[in-house]
Parts: C-alpha cells; structure tokens; sequence
C-alpha cells in the first residue's frame, strides 16, 4: 500500500501533464483513498490554472520602477567603461 | 533605428529599458542585489558586443536575450556556492513534510475561493510572489524557470545542473510550500 510520501512527486508530475501510464494508475488509486492528498492534488491544479491564465503577474507588483540609487550606480558604472573600453 | 553603434549611449539604455530589466530579474532572483548586478552585467556586455546587435531585433528583446543568460549565471553561482546541499538532502527534505508512516504531515484545507478568479486580484499576486521569494532558493529557482519562464524539463536541469529526480523533489516542495503560504496568508483571511 503506497503512502502519501510515496506518492507525493506523481502529483506534481501529473499537474504537468508528464506521469506514464502505470504512474498515473499508481496515483489514481491513492486519491481514491486519500482525501488529503486529493486536497492538494486540487489545489496544485487550481494553482497552475491561475498561472496560467496570469504568469506576467509573477513579476513584483510593489516594483515599478528602478530604485533611483540603483538607476544612478548603473549609470555610472556604464559611464565608467565607456571611458576605459579596454578593461574589464 | 539606427544601425551606427558609436552612436549609442548605453546611459540611455537605463532610462529606457532600466525599469523593465530590473523587474524581469528581480522577479527571477527575489534578491535585489542579485537583480541589480544581473541587469549591470548585462547593459556592460551589450556594450562591449553592440557591433554584434542586429538592427532587425528590438533593442529590448536583444538585452532580455543576454539578462536571461546573465540570470541562468546567477542560478548556477548559487547552486555552487559553499553550504550549497546535494540532491540526498533535497530528497531528505521533502520527506521530513512526512509522518514516519508516510502519512501527510501538512494540514490541508478547503479553499473558499479560486486562485483562477482571483488572477486578476493585483493584491493576490503581490502575496504570491511575496511567497515564491520566501522560497529556499533551491526549491525558487526551479519553480520559476518552470512556471514563468515556462523553460523545458531537461533545460531546467542542465542548467541547474541537476537530475530529473532533484528536479521533481524541488518542484514539489515549491509547490507545497506556496500551497502552504498562500493558505496561510490569503485564503485563510478570506474564510473569515
């Protein structure tokens, strides 16, 4: 009888859709009798349909701009190279 | 779109693509250091190769090309870093989220809502990459070349420099610790 523990990395390879056939039958069986893990089961999927439809919003929303610290640091250290082409 | 490369001032380079870039790295590196070193990296190499720039790309799409590389870098760096586990530990790690009996240790429960509705919610989003930063690296830099940069299996891995296995346990515990965060801190709030 496989436990949640031996099953835990067949979820994630069935949300991305790469679980063969005896894998996937593995899997199926252990949902059957596990309601925790057909939780997390949902939830993963619930999780990869949002990225899905919204992956651009992965990127920070509280960062808009760069700090204006870094913009200067950034600027200067280009300004340097362009006056000394040969180093670096 | 001039094609005179003695013509460009990278300078302008910052104004213009600066914001964008550092956004890109930072929502790849979660670190703001490593981000701006990333996108320094990379305005120095466009520099020192602009004779190599084809006027026919945008200016943009061509230094993302070279960011991508100098992140990939920076993953590979921290993988080597001292201190930096081996694959027995991940796979150690994951089953310490186990009962001695296998069972789950994880407490779950029913979300009250869907994280699919909630996709157009700026404030989940703010939450869910608050969570990915809190990732341990090791478990991020898998996850975010996979679910953001929808980078192939195999790719992930060579440049990780990890076995398909590592790469599963990773991904894994990724996921179960975003489950985890975003319970936590945004649907646990909305049961309420």
């Amino acid at each position: 009888m496989l436990t949640c523990k031996d099953v835990a990395v067949l979820l994630s390879q069935e949300v991305d859709g790469e679980l063969g056939l005896l894998n996937r039958a593995v899997l199926q069986t252990h949902l059957a009798l596990c309601s925790t893990c057909r939780q997390i089961h949902r939830q993963f999927r619930l999780m990869e349909d949002a990225l899905d439809e919204s992956r651009e919003f992965l990127v920070p929303a509280s960062v808009e701009t760069l700090p204006d610290e870094t913009r200067q640091r950034l600027k200067r250290s280009l300004h340097d190279a362009m006056d000394n082409p040969e180093s670096g | 779109m001039t094609t005179d490369s003695d013509s460009w001032n990278p300078q302008e380079w910052v104004d213009r693509h600066g914001d964008y870039l550092y956004r890109f790295a930072l929502a790849r590196l979660h670190d703001s250091h490593d981000a701006e070193e990333a996108v320094q990296d990379t305005l120095l190499a466009a520099w020192k190769n602009r004779d190599k720039f084809q006027a026919r790309a945008s200016e943009r799409t061509w230094l993302t090309g070279i960011l991508k590389n100098k992140i990939n870098d920076c993953y590979r760096a921290r993988t080597k870093a001292p201190g930096h586990l081996d694959e027995e530990s991940d796979v150690v790690a994951l089953e310490s989220m186990f009962k001695s009996d296998g069972h789950g240790l994880i407490p779950t429960s029913g979300w009250s809502g869907n994280p699919a509705s909630e996709a157009e919610n700026v404030e989940f989003w703010a939450i869910f990459h608050d969570c990915v930063s809190h990732l341990p690296e090791r478990t991020a830099s898998a996850f975010v070349m996979r679910e953001l940069d929808r980078m192939d299996r195999r790719e992930i891995c060579k440049v990780l420099d990890i076995t398909p296995t590592n790469y599963w346990v990773r991904l894994h515990r990724a996921r179960l610790k975003l489950r985890e965060c975003l319970e936590r801190n945004w649907f646990q709030g909305k049961r309420d």
